[in-house]
């Protein structure tokens, strides 16, 4: 896993429930790599599972909502950090590109590292259903990342999970349907 | 500065430092970001770059080997087996084949081994080749069977787990990945497959299916050069041989009108020398009559003389001894002996003039007489017993007689054209040899060769053999008139006769009767009639 991510939830914590509560969490966690995170390292998967449960505990937040959350303020530190990514194109457009998007932040640094795969059934312009498969199992994760296209395009996106790796199915189903562009979802 | 040591005695840190030092870290980790991507971004396109360059080469290295190859004069098979060797070799693909497109008995094209194969390690391979080779796919049917069903190329990633690839099953030891093959074409028909097989399973790979392609496209465009030079070469050769043919017809009929034109010089002396021989021949007959009259009468005349001479009548005496000595002078017994001599030579000589202008007739135009389906067998047993009785009794005569149709013509006239050749083999052969007749049924033809182990003809001889007047023989033993005649018969029947020979090697002469009825006339002359 990329240190970013880690990054992002200590900065997120940071800024959302105190210094006090991440240092806490990694009090309780104690991580092998001593809670020294920079955005361009990886880190074992578990840190983040650990870390995650450990703040549910602390703020008696269910663990999806913490991700979730996560995965948009991801969404959204990347929109400021790649506006090229985001520039000339519709929620859509954008949630199409992400496998590329990942594929290309993720192994620039590292060329060997696993990638969570999205594949895509386009056949209704206004529709789409985006089907996720990863070991990690983040799909909470990729619904914070698709509440977080439709904040930053201003785009209600409506989204069903009709099936889950947490079920037993061997991908995450999401259909989504999208709104008009600038109002609220 | 020792980032483990507190910058203060209290061992914590001002707010507003922090927050720089936290400041700086995101902006050093947005620019790590930012450079990383770039060079990621640039990499990427530089692999890209590379793979496409790559491609290409392959596609060019292939492209060339192949078209060099093909340039070469080579035949479709050799051309084949380059094409898989060459794809095999520049692609790292272990195993090459070539089905062929044949028709079946309705015409519907299937496939069946060519036979052509490329390994790079056989072995493992025997027992595909053995299904391979006796196997035959139709339109649709396996891997070729698609290929020629749609005639474009075709990628199979699992060859063990295709629906449609029946060899899978029959080779059950084999370790067999993926598979693809590619049409090659003939002015846009399919006339073969060429299937490559690897043992690792992959994916369809576009690019290299697209130089496959392409290359196969280049095979059939050269099989096509190939296939319309070949044309080509063959319209020449047609073209020659009609060219030599009409050369050889001009010639034959150089060769009719120059016998045409001695049939009628022919026909015309024949005419103009028959009625003075006719008359000269009844004279001379008639003075031999008279000059036997005249001999009967000598023993009388000469008693008579004897009388007159004992005659005491002295002017009887006197006169007789007068006649007497005139009789001596002028050697009169001498003269009547040797006059009944000049006589009987002159009308041999004249029965040779005589049988000369019926030869000469006989080449200028046709007797009457009717035509009869005449068995040419029989015709020539009989011919050769009258020659060979006068001309031939040193030598061999062997026979070859093929069962003969009826052959519709002038007994009479073949009768004596075979007559003319025959003699001529004979005396080829007086010394001794062997002289060969032999008959056979050629399309709608009789073919009689008749052969004789002779000297031979010199070749300056050859064109002039049927000319009339034309011989070897010293002056006075041959007329010259034999083969002529014989050539003028054959002719008038719609035939034809040839001569071979070479000096030493004996000669063979061949007259062709059509064996349908000769069309009414066919003349050699526009008098012949």
């Amino acid at each position: 896993m990329r240190g970013l991510v880690l990054t992002l939830l200590n900065q997120m914590v940071e800024e959302r429930l105190g210094f006090e509560v991440w240092e806490r969490a990694l009090e309780v966690v104690r991580p092998s790599s001593g809670g020294v995170y920079t955005a361009g390292e990886r880190y074992d998967d578990a840190e983040l599972g650990a870390l995650v449960a450990a703040l549910a505990d602390i703020t008696a937040l269910p663990a999806d909502t913490l991700v979730t959350d996560l995965g948009r303020y991801t969404l959204a530190a990347f929109a400021r950090m790649h506006p090229e990514h985001f520039r000339d194109r519709s929620a859509r457009e954008l949630l199409l590109s992400v496998d590329r998007v990942i594929h290309i932040e993720v192994r620039k640094l590292h060329p060997d590292a696993s990638l969570p795969a999205f594949e895509y059934e386009t056949s209704d312009p206004d529709r789409l259903v985006m089907l996720y498969r990863s070991p990690r199992r983040m799909c909470a994760f990729a619904v914070g990342l698709v509440e977080g296209v439709a904040r930053h395009y201003a785009t209600p996106i409506h989204h069903r999970e009709t099936r889950c790796l947490h079920r037993g199915d061997d991908h995450c189903r999401f259909e989504l349907a999208f709104g008009e562009p600038g109002l609220a979802a | 500065m020792n980032p483990a040591s507190p910058p203060d005695e209290s061992g914590t840190v001002p707010r507003a430092a922090f927050d720089r030092e936290r400041a700086a870290r995101r902006r050093s980790e947005q620019l790590l970001e930012e450079r990383a991507r770039e060079l990621f971004v640039a990499n990427e396109s530089l692999r890209a770059h590379v793979d496409s360059l790559a491609q290409r080469a392959f596609e060019l290295e292939l492209l060339h080997d192949l078209t060099a190859y093909t340039h070469e004069n080579v035949t479709r098979t050799q051309a084949l087996q380059a094409f898989v060797y060459f794809v095999c070799t520049k692609s790292l693909w272990p195993t090459g084949h070539v089905y062929l497109v044949e028709s079946d008995d309705d015409g519907e094209p299937r496939l069946r081994s060519s036979g052509l194969w490329h390994f790079l390690d056989p072995e493992p391979w025997a027992a595909f080749r053995k299904v391979t080779e006796g196997t035959v796919f139709r339109r649709g049917e396996g891997l070729p069977g698609r290929v020629l069903a749609r005639a474009a190329a075709a990628w199979i990633p699992s060859a063990r787990d295709d629906a449609n690839f029946p060899r899978a099953a029959l080779c059950p030891e084999l370790a067999l990945g993926s598979a693809f093959a590619v049409p090659i074409a003939l002015f846009g028909e399919v006339v073969a497959v060429a299937e490559f097989f690897t043992s690792a399973r992959s994916e369809p790979d576009a690019a290299l299916l697209r130089t496959v392609e392409t290359a196969s496209m280049h095979l059939g465009t050269a099989l096509e050069r190939r296939a319309r030079t070949k044309e080509l070469e063959l319209r020449v050769d047609e073209l020659r041989r009609v060219n030599l043919t009409l050369r050889s017809t001009q010639a034959q009929l150089v060769e009719s009108e120059k016998f045409a034109s001695l049939g009628v010089m022919a026909a015309g002396i024949a005419h103009e020398i028959n009625n003075p021989v006719a008359f000269v021949t009844s004279n001379a007959e008639t003075l031999r009559s008279y000059l036997h009259q005249l001999r009967g009468a000598a023993p009388d005349l000469r008693r008579l003389l004897e009388v007159a001479l004992a005659s005491t009548d002295a002017d009887v005496a006197d006169a007789a001894r007068a006649a007497r000595a005139a009789c001596e002078d002028h050697e009169i017994d001498y003269l009547l002996e040797d006059s009944g001599a000049l006589l009987t030579e002159s009308l041999i000589g004249l029965r040779r003039v005589r049988d000369v202008v019926t030869n000469l007739r006989r080449f200028a135009r046709s007797d009457d007489g009717a035509l009869a389906a005449t068995d040419l067998n029989g015709t020539l047993e009989s011919v050769i017993k009258i020659t060979a009785n006068e001309l031939a009794a040193e030598c061999d005569v062997r026979r070859d007689f093929a069962e003969l149709p009826p052959v519709r013509c002038h007994p009479a006239q073949i009768q004596q054209a075979l007559i003319q050749v025959l003699v001529n083999a004979f005396q080829a052969v007086a010394d001794g040899g062997t002289v060969s007749v032999r008959t056979r049924v050629v399309d709608d033809h009789v073919e009689i060769a008749i052969s004789d182990d002779g000297p031979g003809i010199d070749p300056d001889h050859l064109d002039k053999l049927f000319t009339p007047f034309f011989t070897t023989r010293p002056v006075g033993q041959g007329s010259g008139l034999g083969l002529s005649s014989a050539y003028g018969i054959v002719r008038r029947h719609g035939g034809e006769i040839r001569v071979m020979s070479e000096p030493g090697k004996g000669a063979t002469f061949v007259v062709r009767l059509p064996v349908a009825e000769p069309s009414e006339e066919t003349p050699l002359s526009s008098s012949a009639a």
